[in-house]
């Protein structure tokens, strides 16, 4: 059965006040739901709800879209369950439910069939990540096969035998030639 | 009822505006809403009067707009910071490191470069060995590599290096001979 | 076992480490006939067992991909910018590898390795639209302001896997 949907929308973030001048926007790494594509892909889309009113004019792309497109979109994708409901002197949308739990919602209202069609094709191909501003766009499950740098990488194993300060370890080593060593090659005549 | 009373206060003397068939005015509040989403976490005034909070709302669009434009800018810039930080961890220097990298045709960019000295600090360590050691044969000055740590490299600089491979587009330096020429229309193979 | 270093020309360069590392090391002053051509097999053969071993190895490549270069191992996920000619769920195989490494062993391409060395799987997950970012003009000392609202879209990879069977010698 369709279901009630806790739909995305502005209120939320209203209510999330953090301490941040852009303490409404959000940002999170690249993300995809179920370790999805590692072994198999899957479809994440699992329901789609199209509401729509059976008279008023904001609805008629909706149906248009019904009546020419739906069932081949169906045909094509038999994992993904699709309902139309329609529902009296409402704006017609789009609820779409995703495998992590969420749900999203296009209001449709005044669309066009092609702009309907668009935004379903937009649902299908996405996973039920929220969009998000990306820190990075990449995420690794293990980012290093040789062992993450740390400070005592590279560090001599000699550093823990002597006794510090030494001066082995102080030396400053440059490619330039000092002062000093430069008036040892070319002594003054 | 004294309606006249009540009735001659809705009567502006001398207005254009009827006091009884009144224009539905839009809501402001809207407009507020959609103020309020940038600004209702900024401090005091600027977050309660509307006029503080349009000005602040102005600062944040230039902000993220100069952000957004430095994205780019500062992942390059960064980049080479840590190649240059890492390099510095071997002893090794940058111009001398990237020209032997570009002359062996070896086209790993920095930000590339910073992942693998960060993740794969083996690999990031080796690549500097082959660059040294060549820059040694090369005539330029190296600091070799502690001994614990050295790697035993074989090449040959004859063999290894070329002429770098052309860069993808040129930017030349500087201004231009005569300001008043406009630059040439573009070709369609240089689109 | 001392940790070798060996060049080739033109295509590929191979470096080889082991884990263990020895107390002696060789510096230019010992006037010692190295033996470079034996040196080079011992290094490829090195890198063809650590390969061809039945043990589990994670190997990670560094790969161009849509104007850029990113280093992945199996596993990671990547956002391509563009709406890209990809089907949700299509297989594709990353041709350009630059460089392809292990837990011990590294291979250089100058500046591409050989198609058939590595192969490198990747499957597209999703095709979504991008945070929308401001395009903010406010021409000072003037009231002109424009704000556009831009999103562009993305096509996530994940990359299945990197192998280098392919590798000879």
């Amino acid at each position: 059965m369709p279901s009630v949907p806790r739909v995305d929308r502005l209120k939320p973030i209203y209510t999330a006040a953090k301490a941040l001048n852009f303490g409404w926007r959000f940002s999170d790494f690249l993300k995809i739901p179920a370790y999805n594509g590692i072994s198999r892909y899957t479809n994440q889309l699992h329901r789609i709800t199209v509401r729509f009113c059976k008279q008023s004019e904001s609805s008629v792309g909706m149906r248009n879209f019904i009546e020419n497109q739906l069932v081949e979109i169906g045909r094509k994708n038999p994992s993904v369950v699709i309902y139309a409901q329609p529902v009296r002197n409402s704006n017609p949308s789009i609820r779409a439910e995703y495998g992590n739990g969420r749900t999203l919602q296009i209001n449709a209202k005044n669309m066009s069939e092609s702009e309907v069609s668009k935004d379903i094709h937009l649902l299908f191909s996405r996973s039920g990540e929220p969009v998000v501003k990306l820190e990075s766009r990449q995420s690794a499950l293990v980012p290093s096969v040789q062992g993450q740098w740390t400070p005592i990488t590279w560090l001599p194993t000699a550093m823990n035998t002597e006794q510090l300060p030494a001066k082995q370890f102080s030396e400053h080593k440059s490619t330039a030639t000092s002062a000093t060593e430069y008036i040892l090659q070319n002594p003054p005549k | 009822m004294h309606l006249s009373t009540t009735l001659s206060l809705r009567r502006i003397l001398n207005s254009g505006f009827h006091p009884f068939q009144v224009i539905p005015k839009p809501d402001v509040w809207m407009k507020r809403e959609r103020l309020n989403r940038f600004t209702a976490w900024q401090y005091a005034s600027e977050r309660d009067t509307v006029k503080g909070a349009y000005r602040k709302e102005d600062k944040i669009f230039t902000y993220l707009n100069m952000q957004r434009q430095d994205e780019p800018k500062l992942e390059k810039f960064h980049a080479e910071e840590r190649v240059r930080t890492a390099l510095a961890e071997h002893d090794m220097e940058y111009p001398k490191f990237k020209s032997i990298l570009a002359q062996s045709h070896i086209l790993l960019d920095n930000i590339v470069l910073s992942q693998l000295a960060i993740y794969e600090p083996r690999s990031f360590k080796s690549l500097v060995a082959f660059a040294k050691e060549l820059a040694r044969q090369e005539g330029m000055d190296v600091i070799p590599d502690d001994p614990e740590f050295s790697y035993d490299v074989h090449v040959d600089n004859k063999s290894v290096l070329r002429k770098p491979l052309p860069r993808a587009v040129e930017y030349t330096r500087g201004a231009s001979e005569n300001h008043t020429h406009k630059p040439r229309k573009l070709r369609e193979d240089e689109y | 076992m001392l940790r070798r270093l060996v060049s080739i020309s033109p295509s590929s360069l191979r470096l080889f480490s082991s884990r263990l590392y020895s107390a002696t090391s060789s510096s230019s002053e010992n006037a010692e006939i190295i033996d470079t051509d034996r040196v080079k097999n011992d290094v490829f053969q090195s890198i063809s067992n650590e390969i061809q071993a039945e043990k589990r190895h994670r190997l990670f490549a560094v790969v161009y991909v849509n104007g850029r270069q990113w280093k992945v191992s199996d596993g990671d996920l990547i956002n391509l910018e563009g709406n890209l000619p990809l089907s949700v769920g299509d297989e594709i195989k990353l041709e350009k590898v630059l460089m392809v490494g292990g837990a011990n062993f590294s291979l250089f391409g100058r500046p591409l390795l050989e198609p058939h060395a590595v192969t490198v799987d990747a499957v597209v997950v999703e095709k979504k639209t991008t945070n929308p970012e401001a395009h903010y003009v406010h021409l000072n000392h003037h009231q002109t302001k424009f704000l556009n609202w831009k999103s562009d879209e993305a096509t996530v990879v994940r990359i299945k896997s990197v192998t280098a069977k392919g590798v000879e010698q």
